[in-house]
């Protein structure tokens, strides 16, 4: 037979586990603005009935804890969305500067003064060229065909110069982010650790929360895959399978300089650069624009340089200067360059020839007022001497492909920007704390709370009634 | 539906992009063009280049062609000096040849052919910034030197016959002089050579047998030359020619280029106030909902 206590226990258990939901509550309100916690819902459960003489008796409810609203789905997505986006960010950083440098090709007008770069340095040389075919003796214009040679070289060397010190800083941003890195690994298996020791078999809660919080974090540096093991635990490798943490064990990357370039290695000593080139993540952007996009670009200004002043050596060489001397070479290539690999040209190229005189605008054997080689020279830029285009043709191409480049990872960027943002949302409406509900929340369970109490003091009527048997004042 | 509380990230993402946006208009209204980096637009920037390169070598053409006139104008007035020479040297000697003169008279036209030979001479080595330009490709070398010393007197070419050509951007070749021994002492119509014998032939008072046959040959080298002086004057015209048209592509080059860059004003003016709008009503969405909270109402 039901009792009186009964109820008393019932409204007594209903109080605690008001209590408990309000603490979840109170503990989702303060966290409301905490990166990564997941909002956690009071569970709710029916106590076991009890069955007196046939009939069924409810016996309350109780709390059974607090349940974070995680999705691993979502959280796996969002690691690998976060991945791309962060390579993509990353390159797109590295490809504006690069872009920078050849702004100039975007700058109108002929005044020559006006810096507009490699493109206009090459017009100028080969116009100072054909100036020469019409007044081959002046010394003024001979002068002018040097200052173009001198200011196309050094405008090639800056560019270089400065795609290499970029190379440097990109190298070091790697370093940094494998640092990063190590000491996230670090506390993703120190966190497993825990996780594995108090809840093997259940979400652990604030523990999850913060790793995955560091599995995010991690995956803004490089490209990760993780694999959920027994015990709650995880093993986190990159996506290339090299191993960075197993259980409460973390194996750190290491860096090392191979050729002068810093190259990434797993805990066995194997290089897996190209591997978190493909990764993504930052390192994977970084990694993409030092060993792909500045390669390309460089690549592309030595084959300029090596093709403009070989061909511009060879035409001067086969004529005569004003003195009537066989011509000599204006620019210098450096030594190992050729033209099947004509790597560091852009870097090593100069202008050796000091005297305006050596300029062989003359064809061989011909006097002083012949202009047949200059016309040959200024010719040059008219011919396919670059890879089968025009020297400006071939400049024109290199920016046209640097702009649609930069231009296709910055909406590749938008577009995953977009992608991350979708997911934020889809994730944010699962584990985000809304104040709204959260208040909502409270207000439902500060009724139930008064409920309950209010309960007591029905019941205590009804036991002081019991207790007098209807007589009135006796003991209250 | 449960929707992301975390709605201000959002929206201030959405607030930074506008900004961005505006920027970007903003840079493109202040520069007056709409391709400031390479990523703007590929394509125009590549084409830019080579609008560029075009636009600056027809400037450099035009300068060129401008320095190059004025010394095909120096060699075509010393042409015209030696045709009116020759016409009066001419004249001289069929004066002298009818046999109506005296000796001392025809001595005297001797002496007054060997003056206008002088300053054929004299043209035949004119000078533009102190290079020769009758001497072919030897600018430095005095073109004509005479030996009076044997007669009759001898001139020496020392140039050679090489022909300059100055090359327009079409790829058209514009000559640009005409070897001295194609002028002056060219085989059958060498002037120089048949003023020395014209005047060794009157140098004796009377004129001697060749005289007539020279005559006829000075007025044969005359025809010669005008014809040379011709094209001289072909390439002074081409030159304009040339010039003109490289200056009306530069002009037209330049407008292409700048409707490829230009910024449409009143299109971006447009976004722009767009974009300012969309500002105004995303801040006041960003301060409306962050006022409200069902915490206030408790």
């Amino acid at each position: 037979m039901a009792t009186i206590s009964t109820a008393f226990d019932i409204a007594t258990g209903a109080l605690d586990a008001d209590q408990a939901a309000l603490d979840i509550v109170s503990n989702n309100t303060a966290n409301a603005n905490t990166p990564g916690y997941t909002l956690e819902m009071p569970v709710w459960e029916q106590n076991d009935s009890v069955s007196l003489n046939g009939v069924n008796f409810g016996m309350g409810a109780s709390l059974t804890g607090a349940e974070s609203q995680r999705s691993l789905v979502l959280d796996q997505a969002m690691q690998q969305q976060t991945q791309a986006g962060s390579a993509s960010t990353d390159r797109l950083t590295a490809l504006d500067q690069i872009e920078a440098l050849f702004s100039g090709a975007t700058s109108t007008g002929t005044d020559t003064s006006q810096s507009s770069g490699i493109g206009s340095d090459l017009s100028n040389l080969f116009d100072s060229l054909s100036s020469l075919e019409g007044s081959p003796a002046d010394t003024s214009v001979r002068e002018q065909v040097l200052s173009a040679a001198g200011t196309f070289a050094s405008d090639l060397n800056q560019s270089a110069t400065q795609l290499t010190s970029q190379r440097t800083s990109l190298d070091q941003q790697g370093i940094s982010v494998v640092n990063q890195a190590n000491a996230l690994l670090g506390n993703i298996a120190q966190l497993n650790l825990q996780i594995e020791s108090t809840s093997p078999d259940t979400d652990a809660g604030t523990l999850e929360d913060q790793r995955q919080q560091d599995l995010t974090n991690l995956s803004q540096l490089i490209g990760i895959r993780t694999v959920t093991t027994e015990n709650n635990g995880l093993t986190v490798t990159t996506t290339g399978g090299a191993l960075l943490v197993s259980e409460g064990q973390a194996f750190s990357m290491t860096t090392g300089e191979v050729g002068g370039e810093a190259h990434f290695y797993d805990s066995t000593g194997d290089d897996m650069t190209s591997d978190l080139t493909a990764g993504g993540g930052e390192l994977g952007g970084i990694l993409t624009a030092r060993d792909q996009d500045i390669p390309q670009t460089e690549s592309a200004l030595d084959q300029l340089a090596y093709s403009v002043a070989s061909k511009v050596n060879s035409q001067n060489e086969a004529g005569s200067d004003l003195n009537g001397n066989a011509g000599a070479a204006i620019f210098n290539l450096p030594a190992g360059a050729t033209a099947a690999n004509p790597t560091g040209s852009a870097a090593g190229i100069a202008v050796v020839m000091t005297d305006p005189a050596q300029i062989a605008a003359a064809a061989a054997g011909q006097g002083s007022s012949d202009s047949s080689n200059a016309t040959a020279m200024a010719g040059l830029g008219n011919q396919a001497i670059v890879s089968g285009s025009t020297p400006t043709q071939y400049f024109s191409d290199f920016v046209t492909t640097l702009g649609s480049l930069v231009s296709e990872v910055s909406s590749e960027n938008t577009a995953q920007q977009a992608a991350l943002t979708q997911l934020q949302n889809q994730i944010g409406s699962l584990s985000g704390v809304n104040l709204n509900d959260e208040a909502a929340q409270l207000e439902t369970l500060e009724q139930s709370y008064e409920a309950a109490s209010k309960l007591f003091t029905a019941l205590d009527q009804v036991m002081v009634s019991a207790l007098n048997l209807g007589v009135e004042t006796t003991y209250s | 539906m449960r929707v992301n509380p975390d709605y201000m990230t959002g929206l201030v993402g959405s607030l930074d992009a506008t900004s961005s946006s505006e920027a970007t208009l903003t840079e493109e209204l202040a520069s007056g063009s709409r391709v400031n980096s390479l990523s703007d637009d590929p394509v125009a920037a590549g084409e830019n280049v080579l609008l560029s390169a075009q636009i600056a070598s027809d400037d450099s053409f035009s300068q060129t062609a401008s320095s190059t006139q004025s010394m095909l104008q120096v060699s075509d007035s010393a042409l015209s000096t030696v045709v009116s020479q020759l016409t009066s040297a001419i004249s001289l000697s069929i004066e002298a040849n009818n046999g109506t003169m005296n000796s001392s008279n025809v001595q005297s036209i001797s002496n007054q052919l060997a003056g206008i030979r002088d300053e054929v001479l004299s043209m035949a080595n004119t000078t533009y910034l102190g290079r020769y330009v009758f001497s072919g490709g030897q600018g430095g070398t005095t073109p004509y030197t005479l030996n009076t010393t044997v007669s009759p007197a001898v001139a020496t070419y020392q140039g050679d016959s090489d022909v300059q050509y100055l090359e327009t951007p079409n790829g058209q070749k514009v000559q640009l002089n005409v070897p001295g021994s194609q002028i002056f002492s060219a085989a059958g119509s060498n002037v120089l050579g048949t003023l020395n014998a014209l005047v060794a032939d009157y140098a004796t008072g009377t004129p001697s047998s060749t005289a007539t046959a020279d005559t006829a040959a000075l007025s044969t080298a005359l025809g010669y030359v005008s014809q040379q002086r011709v094209l001289i004057d072909n390439s002074i015209t081409r030159l304009t020619a040339a010039q003109n048209y490289t200056q009306s592509e530069q002009t037209q080059l330049t407008s292409v280029q700048t409707n490829l860059l230009q910024a449409d004003v009143g299109q971006i003016a447009t976004q722009l106030s767009t974009a300012e709008t969309q500002q105004t009503a995303l801040s006041q969405v960003i301060a409306t909902m962050g006022k409200q909270s069902l915490f206030n109402d408790l």
